[in-house]
């Protein structure tokens, strides 16, 4: 075991946003492990605050450029609920539909783009294309589905316009539905690729545990995305429940020096969200072909290892392809009516909890009784993890260096332990910079 | 089909002057000959606009070409050199010339691609544009529609 050691990952690679792991050894004995979060607040909750409730949805959806349906989607549903608006079953389910397109364009983004770099021994996906041209370009394939599958529910595939307090301001046609229940059927040779591919390589993935609280939203009928309560389940398998409208205290946002963020916790002193913990929260609503990917890779729940966290990502791109063929089979019997939209009852304060690709995101917001909001919360899941990465830090670092890994083992384990969590820390700037060839 | 990209961060002070061209385009029904469309951070979806159907692509966008401010520049993706400092190919990172590259070496026909790239002014968690370049905006609007427009 080197005696000496100091590591300093400064914007760790192929995450969304600007993260740093530190690691500090002196004499074999650890003088410090740190995950780093450097980024500036944003500010939304004060952007939000004089705009009209039809407004506010269009501006939160801008928080994210990877999950603009999912915080469409929590924003809508928080105003509807500080609004008193029921939507239709029709609306609840089309919204099901869009979500679940979210769900699998992030998952596969993140699975092929990267994670698969690391577990194929790859700086990135570019030294991939000769030796696996054929899965970058599937991934490509099935990300394009999954654009266009957003887009017929969403009128484009990033910062939603179509869903709107009350209902959608537009729908597909009939036609159009047909199509997408044609392309996700179709989608069925590259999830197989896909999961034979992930199998080829999950032995790669660290045998890491430890005992987690997860944190997922979770109701009696579904596979829970954007109904239902906010629950956990512990390591020993027990499941407790509370309503959105208390996720401030099972949240318990607070500040630490080692973080821009805030960090939160509820029973114990972290909790996991995200695929993994949706999946130990409800694994029995899971379609019956996604539970078969999971025995494919012997993923059932509890399971306490981060590191699946990638599987289950995979598990769930499976199970939003079938529920949704699910979901337009009984659209297409029903028949789609074009609904007015409900109009609010009452104006006062309302949350709501959607689970997003990276886990339970709440919106709050507050009316005046002309429609204008005058407060807005919003924690995001990434925020949610950074505890819980810290403390899988901490015991992870010490087993590895007990294992004797050397410096640069020690870096890449590290840091796919934080993509493992597939953060979005935030969506900095986008701009190109150049110069211009003589 | 020709088709109009718009990329940037709606929330990042300028960054954004991409998104809002394209924006105006679609508001103002300035797009009855192309498509135009709001790729946000998504710069990989470029790709699926990457067929032999595709007659040009021009992409409007935020870049620092070491110039002053509100200028701008019209030019192809091989009369540059990216040099900004990557951290891997993310969403995050959205380096449209490493897509562009990327979609070269797996087979994608690249049709022919123009970028307007306008110099930056504030980077910042704001969400609306500096003042210089918000006073400029027509001036890119009809340099923008002239560059989908014009033949290559």
């Amino acid at each position: 075991m080197s005696k000496n050691i100091s590591i300093n990952v400064h914007h760790l690679t192929r995450v969304e946003g600007h993260g740093n792991i530190i690691a500090d050894v002196t004499n074999g004995t650890i003088d410090r492990i740190e995950w780093q979060v450097p980024e500036a607040p944003r500010f939304f909750e004060a952007m939000v605050r004089g705009r009209h409730y039809t407004e506010v949805a269009r501006i939160t959806s801008r928080i994210c450029g990877i999950c603009s349906v999912g915080h469409t989607l929590a924003s809508v549903q928080a105003t509807e609920a500080a609004l008193g608006i029921e939507v239709s079953p029709q609306t609840q389910k089309l919204r099901d539909i869009l979500m679940h397109a979210e769900n699998f364009d992030s998952h596969i983004l993140h699975l092929y783009f990267l994670v698969a770099p690391d577990l194929l021994g790859a700086p990135s996906v570019f030294p991939l294309v000769p030796t696996h041209g054929e899965a970058v370009i599937r991934a490509l394939r099935m990300k394009k589905v999954g654009a266009d599958w957003a887009s017929l529910f969403a009128g484009r595939s990033t910062h939603p316009t179509r869903p709107v307090p009350g209902g959608f301001s537009e729908y597909p046609t009939m036609e159009e539905l047909r199509k997408l229940r044609a392309d996700l059927q179709g989608l069925n040779p590259d999830l197989e690729a896909t999961v034979n591919i992930v199998l080829s390589v999950a032995g790669n993935l660290p045998a890491f545990e430890r005992p987690t609280e997860y944190m997922a939203l979770s109701n009696d009928e579904d596979y829970a995305f954007l109904r239902g309560f906010v629950q956990t389940v512990m390591p020993d398998g027990t499941k407790e429940r509370w309503p959105v409208s208390e996720y401030r205290r099972i949240t318990n946002e607070y500040v630490h020096p080692r973080s821009t963020a805030k960090y939160t916790k509820n029973k114990m002193d972290s909790y996991m969200a995200g695929a993994l913990a949706r999946f130990n929260n409800n694994y029995d609503q899971l379609h019956p072909k996604a539970k078969q990917i999971a025995d494919a890779f012997g993923l059932k729940p509890v399971n306490c290892n981060p590191f699946m966290n990638n599987v289950a990502q995979l598990v769930e791109a499976a199970h939003s392809v079938f529920e949704s063929i699910r979901l337009l089979d009984e659209i297409l019997e029903e028949g789609l009516r074009i609904e007015e939209l409900v109009q609010p009852t009452r104006f006062g304060q309302g949350a709501s909890a959607v689970e997003v690709p990276r886990g339970i995101l709440f919106h709050d917001y507050t009316y005046d009784d002309q429609g204008m909001c005058t407060a807005g919360n919003c924690i995001i899941p990434t925020n949610q993890n950074h505890a819980n990465i810290q403390l899988d830090l901490e015991k992870f670092f010490p087993e590895l260096l007990q294992a004797g890994k050397s410096e640069k083992e020690l870096e890449l384990a590290m840091e796919m332990l934080v993509r493992a969590y597939d953060p979005c820390i935030s969506c900095s700037t986008h701009y190109l910079k150049v110069r211009f060839k003589d | 089909m020709r088709y109009l990209l718009g990329l940037g961060n709606y929330t990042m002070g300028d960054d954004s002057i991409g998104l809002r061209i394209v924006e105006h385009i679609i508001q103002e029904n300035l797009d009855r000959d192309f498509r135009a469309i709001d790729l946000s951070a998504n710069a990989m979806n470029l790709l699926f606009y990457c067929a032999e159907e595709t007659e040009k692509i021009v992409i409007v966008d935020a870049v620092d070409m070491g110039i002053s401010p509100g200028e701008f520049r019209i030019f192809s993706p091989e009369d540059v050199d990216s040099f900004k400092p990557s951290t891997g190919m993310t969403t995050h990172e959205s380096d449209i010339l490493k897509v562009i590259q990327l979609g070269k070496k797996l087979g994608y026909t690249i049709p022919p691609i123009r970028i307007l790239g306008i110099q930056p002014g504030t980077m910042a968690s704001v969400m609306e544009l500096s003042p210089l370049l918000q006073s400029r905006m027509k001036e890119y609007i009809s340099t923008t529609l002239s560059a989908v427009i014009e033949t290559e």
